[in-house]
């Protein structure tokens, strides 16, 4: 039997904001990351609820944002730029351990 | 493009009251907007944001402190089970709303399909018509072949260009039997441009298009299935049309009817060689705009091009320039109408907040019943936002019932609606493909829009009055006063509602004496023994062709056996003739028209000597028409006997001398400026509108006209009758074309239905009116009587009498039930007077106030009844 790690585990739809936002990087902001959840998962995403995950994960201490300079594609505005902690990075490996644990050996 | 103004506002004003940035929302509603923008152009990406907008905002509402705590599962059941407990309210309430978010979707449907249709093809607003325009004489010129042959390789800005033009023609049934078509001639390109595929078959080719090609054509669904039985094997089968034998190719789905009504497709055939600048046929240009490309950059590159044209083509392309337009045509041009029918969606969701507010008085008015308990979870504890998250709850689960139900009433009533313009503004026929009677998602959108309105007066209005002040009210009620107070612009309401109510039935009843009108008409003959139909001549016919078509149909139709009488003129009985101006030699004495002294209105038909053997009219006096009276100028006429008893007053008719004003509007038929002598006079046989049915009967020409309307006695089997006609018409001339083929009776019957799909229409609203005036004063006398439950008790603790205690309470409403009653009958008035009805008659209408009266009285019977049975004892402990 798989131990897994004392990091807090993650809804579904709190991973896959996390993940996308370490994929991006530094174009990580709420606009990219729901392309980028919609693009991968086909999903529709509603950018209200990004933003709703984005403050509760921000709460939990698992990302940090910052934000960037003001930009033409967007009306001279800035971003808000999500950056994960390493305690959101952490949570994200035992999401993913928990998960592979669950399905390992099961015909899917 | 940016996101709409009216979303930023909202969005900056929300997030300086939830502490969000503001900027980095709206940068990122920009963002996205202009993303969606480049991917699904301007109109989908604005759809798309505004709804953005609104989940946002929704979003933003949420984190306000107020409502911190949202909406629960346990609120949602706590609703149900209210609306359970008062099922009266909840009808009264959701039936209401639902009605109210019908009329509004129905209304912003129907006025966004007239004002702004779409093209219902894949990226169908890429479709343009290109639309050439000659400066210098001031008028649209269609002549651009030679244009069209430069530019249909595509251009920077447009693709797929294509040409087309309209035509009318016969098709011809394997069965003998005519159908009179508009055929679309286009060229090859026009279906890569659609991006429609047929259902059968293929579209048409290039190759179809040469000289040498052998006819071919693409039929639609509808008449693949109608007249062919969709037999799958159809595909190469020959059909007639207009006499030359045609290879059918291909079946295109129902609802593409592109350019706008037409059923058959045909190759537009151009001699390249032959032509020459502006000259020739004229045509249509459509194109399609490439992705991501403007009707501004498209005119302006067109602007370039027609430059180019007018070098090379100075003598006939110096003044031509060329744009783009919408390939959809809107009904109403006029910027004045189009801002007045723009300006009804305002009037409606005015309607529907005015609703609103009705229910939230209900709901105010059972929350004035539940003041105890909200006082009681106060002093326990419950915060404000969880008092108003349950009212939201409530309004919401109502207000949800309500969209649902009014969004398929919505759907019903624009089916309803375009079936009754079709029958009367359309004459029968089709509409543009791009009208259709499904509702479409912007009106659903619009529907779902009034409902959330909806929920928020009537939730947080009540919640917010009800909940204001808790603490304070704790104090006055226990030292036993009320707070709440009801306000007087609930009473004007109630009283605009009533009298709004009580003058619905009076329209209703008005439009419906029109169709007892015209149901009630009798011409002394069986109508549906009658069969009659519209020839046509079809393009390329000439007048005398068409005349001696016309004579053969009606020679052939006399000699078949079961038809007895046949008859021809323009106007057959019961038709609308219209009106004309007369002027009558030696004075009438009937009523004359108030602006033109001496001038009367009377309908005229043209006939042939046969029409009144046909339809069984004796002279009355002088004598009929015969065929010696046929010149081409009309000297002779023969009146009916409403002419002789209206325009003349019952004098004698015959010899007496009339003539048209040059002002009317008769077309070729109707001589100007000219006297005719009256030589007979017939018995009424259903002309104009009653009662202004004077009618005059001048000698048809059929040379000089494009129509003309056939009708024949059926003394035999209706069906073989009609068979008969339509091959009749099939053999007289391939080109001549038959319409319209229904029994006399019939042409009535159309008209009786489209007015009572109008009466069924207004007897809609009156219900919603009678339902939202009964709601209003139920919730007034629920208020009073909740109120005054102490004062009650009091009153019949010291021995005042019952009937004394009713009065009381109904006051109020008998007040406002009088007021109303006594405007409605105002309205009434002078809506009879507007359309010009007996006194007698508006008095009769009047009628109906009492009636409302006593059925809104009946709205105030439950509350007191609950008044009288209040226990003083039980309402004095109370407090």
């Amino acid at each position: 039997m798989t131990k897994t790690s004392a990091a807090a585990t993650l809804a579904e739809f709190e991973l896959m904001v996390l993940v996308a936002a370490m994929r991006l990087d530094d174009d990580a902001h709420a606009v990219s990351i729901a392309a980028d959840i919609s693009e991968r998962t086909g999903r529709i995403v509603r950018r209200a609820n990004v933003y709703t995950t984005l403050q509760r994960l921000e709460d939990k201490g698992l990302l940090t944002t910052a934000l960037g300079d003001p930009r033409p594609e967007r009306g001279g505005k800035p971003r808000r730029v999500v950056t994960p902690t390493p305690d959101g990075v952490a949570a994200v490996r035992a999401t993913m351990t928990a998960i592979h644990a669950m399905t390992h050996g099961v015909k899917i | 493009m940016t996101a709409p103004r009216w979303a930023a506002a909202l969005l900056r004003r929300l997030s300086r009251a939830t502490g969000a940035e503001a900027d980095v929302l709206l940068g990122d509603l920009e963002e996205a907007h202009r993303a969606r923008v480049a991917r699904r152009g301007g109109v989908v990406a604005t759809l798309l944001t505004t709804l953005e907008t609104m989940d946002i905002t929704l979003m933003l509402i949420g984190r306000l402190r107020i409502l911190r705590v949202a909406v629960s599962w346990i609120d949602l059941k706590l609703a149900f089970r209210m609306m359970l407990r008062y099922p009266v309210l909840t009808l009264v309430s959701s039936g209401s709303l639902a009605l109210a978010i019908a009329i509004g979707a129905a209304a912003f449907a129907f006025i966004s399909l007239f004002l702004w249709p779409r093209m219902p093809l894949p990226d169908g607003d890429e479709i343009v018509i290109v639309q050439h325009h000659d400066r210098a004489a001031s008028q649209p010129e269609s002549r651009v072949i030679a244009d069209f042959l430069r530019w249909r390789g595509g251009t920077t800005t447009l693709t797929d260009v294509a040409a087309g033009r309209d035509m009318a023609r016969n098709l011809l049934m394997g069965d003998g039997l005519v159908e009179p078509i508009s055929v679309a001639e286009v060229t090859a390109s026009t279906f890569a441009m659609t991006r429609v595929a047929p259902i059968l078959g293929r579209t048409l080719t290039d190759a179809d298009a040469s000289a040498a090609a052998p006819p071919v054509v693409m039929i639609g669904e509808r008449i693949w299935r109608d007249r062919f039985g969709a037999d799958p094997g159809f595909l190469g089968r020959t059909v007639l049309i207009s006499d030359v034998p045609t290879a059918v190719v291909g079946v295109m789905p129902a609802a593409f009817r592109f350019p706008s009504i037409h059923e058959v497709w045909q190759p537009l055939k151009i001699s390249v060689s032959a032509v020459q600048p502006r000259a020739g046929i004229g045509v249509s240009i459509w194109a399609r705009m490439r992705p991501g490309v403007t009707p501004e950059r498209a005119n302006a590159e067109l602007a370039v091009l027609s430059a180019q044209h007018a070098a090379a083509w100075p003598a006939t392309h110096a003044s031509l320039v060329a744009g783009v337009q919408p390939a959809t045509w809107s009904e109403m041009n006029d910027p004045e109408e189009r801002g007045l029918l723009a300006s009804m969606n305002g009037v409606i969701a005015l309607m529907v907040l005015l609703v609103s507010g009705n229910v939230a008085l209900l709901m105010f008015a059972r929350a004035a019943t539940r003041e105890s308990e909200i006082v009681v979870r106060t002093a326990l504890g419950a915060s404000r936002a969880r008092l108003i998250g349950q009212f939201v709850a409530e309004a919401s689960v109502l207000s949800f019932l309500a969209a649902i139900a009014g969004l398929a009433i919505a759907q019903r009533v624009m089916h309803w609606g375009l079936t009754a313009f079709v029958l009367d503004a359309n004459g029968g026929q089709l509409l543009p493909f791009w009208i259709t009677s499904t509702l479409p998602p912007m009106s659903i959108a619009y529907g779902v829009g009034l409902a959330i309105a909806a929920t928020l007066v009537t939730g947080i209005l009540p919640a917010m009055k009800m909940t204001r002040g808790v603490s304070s009210r704790l104090r006055e009620t226990t030292a036993g006063g009320g707070g709440l107070k009801f306000g007087g612009i609930w009473t004007v309401l109630i009283v605009a509602q009533i009298a709004v109510t009580a003058t619905f039935p009076a329209i209703a009843f008005i439009v419906k004496t029109a169709a007892w009108r015209s149901e009630a008409r009798q011409i002394g003959v069986p109508t549906n023994r009658y069969l009659t139909a519209e020839l046509s001549s079809a393009s390329e016919m000439t007048e005398a062709r068409f005349e001696a078509a016309v004579r053969r149909v009606r020679e052939d139709l006399a000699a078949t056996s079961g038809i007895a009488r046949v008859a021809l003129a323009d106007r057959l009985p019961l038709m609308w003739n219209g009106h004309h101006m007369i002027e009558v030699e030696t004075g009438g004495e009937g009523p004359t028209d108030e602006t033109l002294v001496g001038a009367h209105l009377v309908s005229t038909a043209a006939v042939e000597p046969d029409f009144f053997a046909a339809f069984d009219a004796l002279p009355i006096a002088g004598r009929l028409l015969v065929h010696a009276d046929n010149a081409d100028v009309a000297r002779v006429a023969v009146v009916n006997e409403s002419f002789v008893r209206n325009v003349l007053g019952g004098r004698s008719a015959i010899g007496r001398r009339l003539k048209y004003r040059s002002s009317s509007n008769g077309g070729q038929l109707i001589p100007q400026q000219q006297w005719i002598e009256i030589v007979g006079v017939v018995r009424d046989l259903g002309m104009g509108a009653p009662p202004k049915d004077a009618g005059i009967y001048l000698p048809l020409n059929l040379h000089a006209v494009s129509s003309v309307r056939i009708a024949g006695l059926v003394t035999g089997d209706m069906t073989a009758a009609t068979n008969a006609l339509r091959a009749s018409a099939a053999k007289a001339d391939a080109a001549l074309r038959i319409g319209d083929v229904q029994t006399l009776a019939a042409v009535t019957a159309n008209g009786v239905k489209t007015i009572n799909y109008v009466v069924a229409a207004i007897g809609m609203v009156s219900v919603a009116a009678l339902v939202l005036a009964l709601s209003g004063l139920y919730a007034v006398m629920s208020f009073a009587v909740s109120r005054r439950t102490r004062e009650i008790g009091i009153r019949v603790a010291l021995g005042s009498p019952r009937s004394r205690v009713v009065v009381t309470i109904l006051r109020r409403p008998l007040i406002q039930l009088t007021l109303g009653s006594v405007f409605g009958a105002l309205l009434t008035i002078g809506l009879s007077r507007l359309m010009e009805l007996p006194v007698g008659f508006s008095l009769g209408l009047i009628a109906v106030g009492p009636i409302i009266f006593a059925v809104c009285l009946l709205a105030c019977i439950v509350p007191a009844r609950r008044a009288l049975r209040v226990d003083p004892i039980a309402a004095l402990r109370a407090e």
